[in-house]
């Protein structure tokens, strides 16, 4: 995609209005206070990795909302970071809010400094203003303002603070627009001839203003042979390319250093000098802070202290998901939903209802037979799955919001790098274990294409997602034995198949690189909000599927051809020692792995299946095929080669593990 | 260590960036200092522990940062919750330069490191950052 193409006018575009920064500082938070609407916000780096885009009225004028994933620079370090950049340079926004984390403003300056030299209408929003009146810090605004020559407002965009005054900063950006005379820049001399200074002031003969981003940007962007930039100008000023391009190599001999290096050198020490002439009481602050940090800081570090972190990391894994969601979600919750609701009361009352109503017995089969769309599609999704889903989400969401995950990353990345991923790809795979569908979308966070196969193959194979893992937990709820050896045998694929593809594929070795946000108290609010959010579109997902593959099995079974597929199905099934009426449950395994379980989840409450048969079962089911949607995802992501590869790699494995492990329990006389 | 010929301080591991292309069989123990390329082998590991047993941990310049005048350590070399300046970076690989300075990880920012293992997590500025061993071996700090 051409980077600063502008984009075709249309006749009434209205005023697009782009949120970004750094990630983990609240964009998200933002865009929902400002649109009305509802997109997920957590405590980590990396949570939004599409562009959301959303309506906004503001003192009578009409808004497109953008909110971006996050980035660190004008130099894109991943693919949802590239898409970000794009954004800017091609929509033309008419405000681009840079938010930032206010006690970090030294740090994240730069970037703002990057935005006005590109001569994008920029305002400042120095968000989480309470953490730094907490910190004892004052920032003055106002010179603030002056130094930069662009408006700053001060925000705290969870309470909704300065909310108001933003709103009034983007109308006024909009209906006068700042003049882009006069703002200041960063001067990126050093030497006494032949800097990037001179560099660039002998290029804008050539560029002649003719893109949508400052001469200087681009010509800052071809100093730091930034590629997409450099096709770009190539193509569109072949006859002055030369030129160009000779002006930047001799600046490069100039330099020992890479220039990239040294433009960063010069914003940063422009952004420290404005930082320290704003901030005040600084200097007492950051010791207070120290001081202040007590109990959290401690509990920081004991979730990264190995010793401490991965008892905690049990705890937390035995309590809220084994407890909570398996035992008490996929338990409790779920019997009484079945036992008591369905097959009690709404089942008998459908088939009695439909008895009535509809005299064939064909057309009654369809709706509330054995595997009726009513009977069987709406009892599994409403009664099974939902609960199942919602506990799950709502722990997640706690987990999410404390800002656990990334300490969870820094204490896997040793592991993880041996499969060749590195501590980033712990979250996408945590995420997994809520929907590999959404984690599946989350690879994007991987910095290398590497990185994101491998992590594709390993969700699509070995991570079983939240409705899975909670029927799987109810069902081996009673057997602690056959539960660790299928947690054993999923460990150890993961770990086996992640260091296969790690020597297989080419490529550069991972690397690892993270901000630690706080830790921070779940807002109730935010767990409830998202924990809907999610389960709704879950919900919404898994419905008409399940609905939709009854009728199926249905239309199957009146033709016979279902029949024949099972007969087919029962040849690999016989062979992993499962009885014939599992076949069934991997017939429904095709539509979605979780329909499938589900299915196992009643053969299990006919008691049809010893402890080795539930154990082999769960295996397979485990590493069976993804959904009908991760694998479209897997397709979207990764192109049709690696989608459908990826999908006939788990079909057959998933039965050559389950047949392994019961070969061996058989040998060993092992009963469960 | 230290050069014996140009007296430069550098990481052992800086010293060793050459041996993948020499044609020398690997595990010679040789490190070549990156100032003058004078050729010379480190002190072992075990003999540094007897010196610290009987007493000469001053001879192991490595024990002790503030042992003599300004000298800089790479952040796998940092003993723990050190607080430092970063002086200077690698800038032999730009993707790993790039991510450092990303992380806003440039020289004269005030650097803390908290944890080494299993991975380097330091504190710069008001935030705190997680990173591996390839990145931490490629910020130099000066201790404070």
């Amino acid at each position: 995609m051409p980077l600063i193409e502008e984009e075709k006018v249309t006749a009434k575009t209205t005023n697009k209005v782009v949120i970004l920064g750094s990630p983990n500082v609240g964009k998200s938070v933002l865009f929902n206070h400002l649109t009305g609407r509802y997109v997920t916000v957590s405590n980590y780096p990396g949570t939004t990795v599409e562009v959301s885009r959303g309506k906004s009225r503001i003192n009578g004028l009409e808004f497109q909302m953008i909110d971006t994933p996050g980035i660190y620079s004008f130099t894109p370090l991943s693919e949802e970071e590239a898409v970000c950049r794009r954004i800017l340079f091609k929509e033309k926004p008419a405000v681009v809010l840079h938010l930032v984390d206010a006690k970090n403003l030294k740090r994240l300056l730069p970037l703002t400094l990057q935005l006005i030299e590109a001569h994008l209408p920029t305002v400042l929003v120095l968000n989480m203003m309470d953490e730094v009146r907490e910190a004892g810090i004052r920032i003055n605004v106002s010179l603030l303002e002056r130094e930069l020559g662009i408006p700053v407002v001060e925000t705290v965009s969870t309470t909704g603070e300065g909310m108001d005054q933003l709103k009034q900063t983007i109308t006024n950006s909009v209906q006068a627009p700042p003049s882009k005379d006069g703002l200041p820049k960063v001067i990126y001399d050093g030497l006494p001839q032949g800097s990037i200074e001179t560099g660039l002031q002998r290029m804008e003969e050539f560029l002649k203003n003719d893109f949508a981003l400052s001469d200087r940007t681009v010509g800052l962007l071809l100093m730091k042979q930034d590629e997409e930039i450099r096709s770009l100008v190539r193509d569109r000023r072949p006859e002055t390319w030369g030129a160009i391009h000779e002006i930047v190599e001799e600046t490069r001999r100039n330099y020992r250093t890479p220039l990239e290096y040294e433009i960063v050198l010069k914003l940063q020490s422009e952004a420290s000098r404005i930082a320290d002439l704003v901030f005040e009481t600084a200097e007492k602050v950051s010791k207070r802070q120290r001081q202040k940090g007590g109990l959290r800081e401690k509990l920081s570090r004991l979730t990264m202290n190995p010793w401490t972190g991965f008892p905690i990391l049990f705890l937390v894994l035995y309590l809220g998901i084994y407890q909570f969601v398996g035992v008490f979600g996929a338990g409790t919750v779920v019997d009484f939903l079945e036992d008591t609701i369905f097959l009690n009361y709404i089942n008998p009352f459908l088939v009695k209802l439909f008895s009535a109503w509809i005299p064939w017995a064909i057309l009654r089969d369809l709706f509330v037979g054995e595997y009726g769309m009513l009977t069987l599609g709406v009892r599994y999704a409403v009664a099974l799955i939902l609960p199942i889903v919602t506990f799950y989400f709502a722990v997640f969401a706690v987990i999410e919001d404390s800002g656990y995950l990334p300490r969870l990353a820094m204490l896997l990345d040793r592991t993880f790098k041996k499969i060749g991923l590195s501590g980033r790809a712990v979250i996408p795979m945590v995420l997994g274990f809520g929907c590999d569908t959404m984690a599946t979308m989350v690879t994007r966070t991987l910095p290398t294409v590497r990185e994101r196969i491998i992590a594709t193959i390993l969700l699509s194979l070995t991570i079983p997602c939240s409705a899975q893992l909670g029927v799987i937990f109810g069902v081996l709820a009673g057997h602690t034995l056959a539960l660790l050896i299928w947690a054993a045998v999923l460990i150890f694929v993961f770990l086996f198949i992640g260091f296969l593809t790690a020597q297989i594929l080419p490529g550069e070795k991972a690397s690892f690189y993270m901000e630690l946000p706080p830790l921070r108290l779940p807002k109730i609010t935010n767990v409830f909000t998202k924990t809907y959010v999610r389960v709704q579109w879950y919900f919404r997902e898994v419905l008409p599927l399940f609905v939709i593959a009854s009728a199926l099995i249905w239309l199957g079974q009146l033709t016979g051809f279902f029949q024949l597929v099972t007969r087919l199905l029962s040849v690999p099934i016989r062979a992993i020692g499962l009885p014939d009426s599992t076949a069934m449950v991997f017939l429904m395994g095709f539509f979605r792995r979780d329909y499938g379980a589900a299915g196992l989840y009643d053969l299990n409450r006919l008691g049809l299946l010893n402890g080795v048969q539930l154990l082999v079962a769960c295996i397979a089911l485990t590493l069976f095929l993804p959904c009908v949607a991760q694998f479209l995802m897997n397709v979207k992501e990764r192109g049709w080669k690696t989608g459908v590869g990826i999908s006939v790699f788990t079909l057959f494995f998933s039965f050559a593990v389950a047949w392994a492990v019961n070969f061996a329990l058989l040998r060993w006389g092992v009963t469960l | 260590m230290i050069c014996d010929l140009c007296q430069h301080e550098f990481e052992t591991e800086e010293g060793r960036s050459g041996c993948s292309k020499c044609g020398v069989a690997k595990g010679c123990g040789g490190v070549r200092c990156p100032n003058c390329l004078y050729e010379m082998v480190p002190q072992p590991k075990w003999m540094q522990r007897i010196m610290n047993f009987f007493g000469k941990a001053g001879e192991s310049r490595h024990a002790h940062p503030q042992a003599s005048g300004p000298s800089f350590f790479s952040l796998v070399s940092l003993p723990l919750n050190t607080r430092g300046e970063i002086s200077h970076l690698n800038l032999r690989d730009e993707k790993r330069l790039r991510k450092m300075m990303a992380l806003g990880a440039l020289p004269g920012s005030e650097i803390q490191l908290l944890q080494k293992f299993p991975s380097y997590v330091f504190q710069l500025g008001l935030s705190q950052f997680s990173v591996d061993r390839e990145i931490a071996s490629a910020i130099f700090v000066k201790p404070l």
